[in-house]
C-alpha cells in the first residue's frame, strides 16, 4: 500500500468519474462520438498499469480484473487485446493471484449499451444525471450514534441484511460514531483514550457480517466502502473490513490507544503484558485478513509504537531518517509525550489517529469526500449510478431508540420490585415474592434481546437469575 | 535485455550449483533433489522446487536405493525440473481435525486419541492430517497429553501440521510440537504466560516445571526455545528476542536480546505472540492459507482428496472423524452452561441451609442434594468440566475428593 498507488488509484478514478460523466450527459447529443474517444482515453491511463493476474497450476498466466472471490473460486474478468470476458477459475487450478493497481479499462459496448438504456433526470444544478438500467446500484448503511450501543452486532447485521435485498453494486457504510465525553457534559475527548481498545470485542463481533456474511450470503458481491468520519474507539477497527476506505475531510481513525496502560495495577506485569500481547494480535489479524497492514493497528494502539513514513508511503518502524520521512508516531517518552494541548486538539502522536489527509498519503483511504456527491465522484459513478432506499437506517434507528426505552423500562421494573411490600399472611407474601419473580423475569427478557448494547453498570443474566433463586429459596420457606 | 536475462540466469544457475539439498535415488534410476522434510521407517516426505514453487512428493521406502543428505547440488548435471516424470503415487488424501475451546475440556487429548481410527479409516496410513487450532488456551496439565498424542500417536502414522487461527497460552504451547505450522490470515500465536486469579502470574516450581516441559516440545517441533521463552515471559526476568534472516540461504538466527538480531521480535519486558504476517516473515510458519485450497499449494502439492462434506461457510470439508470431534465439543458445550446453572443453584441452596434454623434446614438440604448429585452426573459425563465451572472453584483431577467433602458437610447439616 503506498501513497503512489493511492494517488494512481484516484486519478484513474476520477477520470473514470469525468469520462462516465461526459459519455452519458451528453449521450443525447452526442451519440457515439465522445463516448469511443473517453473509452480509449481511459484505457489508456488503465494500460499503463498493471491487472491483475492469475497464475495457474498449467503455466498459464491470465491478465484481467479480479470481479469477486471466495474461499474456493475467483470470477475474473479476462481481458485480451481490450477485449473482456466474464469466467471463473477454481482456486485450485490457481498457483498464484498477483493483484494489480487499476481497474481495466471499459469495455466499448458497455459505453454503448449503457447510453442506450440511459434514463435521464436534471438535478438541482441542471446537471444531467443519467442512470442506465444497468448502472450500478447503491446502497448507504448510516453507522451512527455510540459504539457498542447504537453499533452492536444485532443492528448492523439486521441492516446489512436488508441491503441484501437491493443487491447493490456498492455498499457504502457512512461509519460516523459518537466519541463523546461518557461522564455527562458533551465534552469532546482528547484522541487518546485509555481502555477503548477492549472495544474490539464489539468490532470482532461484527467482522464476519462485513466480510464472510456477505461472502456466503450476498449472490451479488458489492464493492464494501467506509466512508469515515469519525471511527473512535472500538468502532477504529471498522474501516480495516472495507474494500476501500474514503475519509470525510475531518475524519479521524482513532481512539484505541493506549493499550500499555491498560489493567495497570491488577496482578503482575508480565501476565498484563500477556493480555496486551493476545488482544494486540487478535486485532493485528482483523487488519492483516482484510488486506491492510497490521502496524497501522500498533500504531493505533501503542505508545511506545515508532513508526514513520515516507513520500512513497512506506512504513519504517522507527523515527525518520531523511527529510522525506515524516513521523507518524513518536515512543511517547520525556520530550516526545504530547502536550495536554496536542491531547485537547488531537494533534499529538504519542499513538495515531489516522486523519484525512495522512490516510490518502499512506494510501490506506482512497480518497477524501466532504458530502456523498463527492463520494461518488470519487468511485467514479457520480453520472451513472442508481441510489437505493432502503430500510437500514430505519432498522438502526429503531434499535436505538428500543435500547433507549429498554433501559428506561428496565429501571421501571427494578421500582416496581422495591415498591412490593413483602408483608402479611404467607400468602400474601408468596403472592408479592412471585410478583418479584415476575419482574425479574421481565428484566431477563428485555436483556436477552438488547444486552449487547447495555454495556456494564446493570446487572447480567447471571446475577437476575441468582436474584430469581434467591426469591424462590424465601418463597420455599414459607409456612402457611 | 538478453545479456540481462543471461545474467539472470547465470546468478540463478550459480546459486543453485552451491545450494545444499538432499538427493534421493530411486529404483527406477531417477535421482529427486529437494528437502527431506520427514522419515518414518524408510518413508521419505519432501519438498522438491520448481523455481520458487515447492511441491511435496513422498517416495516409499521400497522404492529408494539411496539418500544422501545435504547434498551439494550441480543443477548443470541434471535436467531441468520441469522435465521430470511425476515421482508420486496418486493423489494423497487429507483431512482436517479441528482442535478449539479450552484445552482440557473441549481441546482434549484423550477425544483427539479416540478420533485416531476413524481419521486412518478416511485417510489411511501416511495420509495428510491438519490440525486446525482455534484455541484461547486452558490447563497446562493438558499440554503434555495433547504433545505426547500429537508426537507418538499421530505423527507416526500421517503427516501431522498445524494451521492456527488462533493458538493462544497452552493452545500456542501444544501447537509448537507440529514442525510445520500455517497460519490463517488473521491467525497468531504465543502469549503462553501462566497466571492465575487476578492476573498473578505462575512463579516458583510451577514455572520451573512449565518451562522444563516447553523446552521439551520446542525440540519435537525442531525449534529453538527461546521463541516459547519469550511467549512465556517470566515475572523475574525480562527475555527479549531478535532474528537475523540470512538472505541467501533464507536460515533464520535467533538471538536473546534486543540488538543482536537484525529483527527485534519482541522487546524485552513484553510477551511474544505472532501474527500471521511475522510468522511467516520469520519463517515460525510455512505460510499463510485462507482454505484447504491455499492449504494445499503452501505444502507444496498439486492436489490433495480432502476427505468429507463441504457445508457453506466452511474453509475446509467435514470429515466423518471431524463431524464426531464437532458432536462431542456441541455436547461439552451444552453441558458447560447447564452445569454452571445446576452449580450456582447448589451453592444458592447450601449456604441458605447453612445459615438456616432447624426447621427448614431439611427441605434446603434435600434441595442442595438433588442439585449435587445433578453435578455428578455432569462430571461423569464430561470430568474436566467441573474443573472449569468458576463457581464449584474444583482443582484439576480433585472432584472426587470435594464431592466428598460436599456430602459430608450436607449430611453435618441435618445430624
Amino acid at each position: 500500500m503506498s501513497t503512489n498507488t493511492g494517488t494512481i488509484q484516484s486519478t484513474v478514478k476520477a477520470l473514470r468519474g469525468l469520462a462516465g460523466g461526459l459519455t452519458l450527459g451528453a449521450a443525447v447529443a452526442l451519440t457515439g462520438m465522445l463516448a469511443i474517444p473517453m473509452a480509449q482515453a481511459e484505457a489508456a491511463v488503465a494500460s499503463e498499469l498493471a491487472l491483475d493476474k492469475l497464475i495457474l497450476s498449467n503455466g498459464k498466466i491470465i491478465e484481467g480484473e479480479i470481479l469477486s472471490e471466495t474461499a474456493t473460486e475467483v470470477r475474473f474478468k479476462v481481458i485480451v487485446a481490450g477485449i473482456s470476458a466474464p469466467a471463473t477459475f477454481k482456486k485450485s487450478q490457481i498457483i498464484k493471484i498477483v493483484r494489480g493497481d487499476a481497474d481495466p479499462a471499459p469495455d466499448a459496448n458497455d459505453a454503448d449499451d449503457n447510453r442506450a438504456n440511459a434514463d435521464q433526470t436534471v438535478d438541482d444544478d441542471g446537471v444531467v444525471i443519467s442512470a442506465s438500467t444497468d448502472a450500478p446500484r447503491v446502497y448507504v448503511i448510516n453507522l451512527k450514534g455510540r459504539f457498542g450501543r447504537a453499533i452492536t452486532p444485532t443492528p448492523v447485521r439486521a441492516a446489512v441484511q436488508a441491503a441484501r435485498k437491493a443487491e447493490p453494486d456498492f455498499l457504502i457504510v457512512h461509519l460516523d460514531n459518537a466519541w463523546e465525553y461518557r461522564g455527562g457534559g458533551g465534552v469532546q475527548l482528547p484522541d487518546e483514550i485509555q481502555g477503548s481498545f477492549d472495544e474490539f470485542t464489539i468490532a470482532d463481533a461484527i467482522e464476519p457480517i462485513f466480510t464472510k456474511e456477505i461472502e456466503l450470503e450476498w449472490e451479488k458481491q458489492p464493492h464494501v466502502v467506509f466512508w469515515v468520519g469519525n471511527a473512535m474507539g472500538g468502532a477504529a477497527f471498522l474501516p480495516f473490513l472495507a474494500d476501500e476506505i474514503y475519509m470525510e475531510p475531518d475524519g479521524r481513525i482513532g481512539g484505541i490507544g493506549t493499550l500499555e496502560e491498560m489493567f495497570e495495577g491488577v496482578g503482575d506485569e508480565v501476565v498484563r503484558q500477556k493480555q496486551r500481547s493476545l488482544r494486540l494480535a487478535r486485532a493485528q489479524g482483523l487488519a492483516i485478513a482484510n488486506g491492510y497492514d497490521y502496524r497501522f493497528i500498533n500504531a493505533l494502539a501503542r505508545r511506545s509504537y515508532v513508526l514513520s513514513y515516507d513520500i512513497y508511503g512506506n512504513l519504517y518502524e522507527r523515527m525518520p531518517e531523511n527529510p522525506n520521512e515524516f513521523v507518524l508516531t513518536d515512543n511517547g517518552k520525556g520530550d516526545n509525550a504530547d502536550t495536554e494541548n496536542q491531547k485537547v486538539r488531537g494533534t499529538g502522536n504519542d499513538v495515531l489517529t489516522l486523519k484525512a489527509d495522512t490516510s490518502l498519503k499512506l494510501g490506506l483511504s482512497s480518497g477524501t469526500a466532504a458530502d456523498m456527491d463527492e463520494l461518488l465522484e470519487l468511485l467514479g459513478i457520480l453520472r451513472n449510478h442508481e441510489m437505493i432506499e432502503g430500510r437500514s437506517d430505519k432498522i438502526l434507528a429503531a434499535w436505538s431508540k428500543n435500547v433507549d426505552n429498554s433501559l428506561r423500562q428496565m429501571r421501571s421494573l427494578y421500582r416496581d420490585i422495591e415498591a412490593v411490600q413483602v408483608a402479611g399472611t404467607p400468602a400474601e407474601m408468596r403472592r408479592a415474592l412471585s410478583s418479584q419473580i415476575s419482574y425479574l423475569e421481565r428484566i431477563r427478557g428485555i436483556f436477552y434481546k438488547y444486552g449487547e448494547a447495555f454495556g456494564g453498570g446493570v446487572a447480567n443474566i447471571t446475577q437476575i437469575e441468582t436474584q430469581i433463586e434467591q426469591i424462590r429459596i424465601q418463597i420455599l420457606l414459607l409456612r402457611d | 535485455m538478453l545479456r540481462t536475462i543471461i545474467a539472470c540466469i547465470a546468478i540463478l544457475l550459480t546459486t543453485a550449483a552451491v545450494s545444499a539439498r538432499d538427493i534421493v535415488t530411486l529404483k527406477d534410476g531417477r535421482m529427486v533433489e529437494g528437502d527431506i522434510i520427514r522419515e518414518i521407517d524408510g518413508n521419505i516426505w519432501m519438498l522438491v522446487y520448481i523455481g520458487d514453487i515447492k511441491k511435496q512428493e513422498f517416495f516409499s521406502a521400497t522404492t529408494i536405493t539411496n539418500i544422501e543428505r545435504d547434498a551439494v547440488v550441480d543443477v548443470a548435471d541434471k535436467p531441468a525440473a520441469g522435465d521430470e516424470p511425476a515421482a508420486r503415487s496418486g493423489v494423497p488424501r487429507g483431512m482436517v481435525i479441528t482442535l478449539e475451546g479450552m484445552v482440557g475440556v473441549e481441546m482434549a487429548a484423550h477425544k483427539l486419541e479416540e478420533l485416531i481410527p476413524m481419521i486412518e479409516e478416511e485417510i489411511g496410513e501416511g495420509g495428510i492430517l491438519v490440525l486446525k487450532i482455534n484455541s484461547g488456551g486452558g490447563f497446562l496439565a493438558e499440554i503434555p497429553l495433547l504433545s505426547d498424542t500429537i508426537e507418538y500417536k499421530l505423527k507416526p502414522k500421517f503427516e501431522v501440521v498445524g494451521w492456527i487461527e488462533s493458538a493462544i497460552s497452552a493452545a500456542a504451547m501444544t501447537g509448537i510440537t507440529l514442525e510445520r505450522l500455517y497460519f490463517m490470515p488473521e491467525g497468531n500465536l504465543g502469549a503462553a504466560t501462566g497466571w492465575s486469579g487476578a492476573l498473578v502470574a505462575v512463579r516458583g516450581r510451577g514455572l520451573a516445571e512449565a518451562k522444563f516441559l516447553m523446552e521439551k516440545i520446542s525440540a519435537r517441533g525442531g525449534r529453538p526455545y527461546k521463541i516459547m521463552e519469550a511467549m512465556q515471559g517470566d515475572p523475574d526476568n525480562d527475555f527479549p528476542l531478535s532474528a537475523t534472516v540470512d538472505p541467501q540461504t533464507g536460515e533464520v538466527s535467533w538471538y536473546q536480546s534486543e540488538d543482536d538480531g537484525e529483527i527485534l521480535v519482541n522487546p524485552g519486558g513484553e510477551i511474544l505472540t505472532f501474527n500471521s504476517v511475522t510468522a511467516e516473515q520469520l519463517q515460525f510458519s510455512e505460510g499463510v492459507a485462507r482454505d484447504v485450497y491455499e492449504l494445499t499449494r503452501e505444502m507444496g502439492y498439486d492436489e490433495i482428496d480432502w476427505v468429507g462434506e463441504w457445508e457453506e461457510g466452511m474453509v475446509h470439508p467435514i470429515s466423518k472423524a471431524e463431524q464426531a470431534n464437532r458432536r462431542w465439543r456441541g455436547f461439552i458445550d451444552s453441558n458447560k452452561g447447564g452445569l454452571s446453572r445446576v452449580a450456582r443453584k447448589y451453592l444458592l441452596y447450601r449456604n441458605a441451609a447453612g445459615g438456616a434454623g432447624p426447621d427448614d434446614v431439611g427441605i434446603l438440604v434435600g434441595k442442595a442434594r438433588g442439585f449435587l448429585r445433578q453435578i455428578k452426573r455432569y462430571a461423569k459425563e464430561s470430568p474436566k468440566l467441573v474443573t472449569v465451572t468458576p463457581e464449584l472453584g474444583i482443582g484439576w483431577d480433585d472432584f472426587d475428593r470435594w464431592y466428598t467433602q460436599q456430602e459430608d458437610y450436607l449430611r453435618q447439616l441435618t445430624d
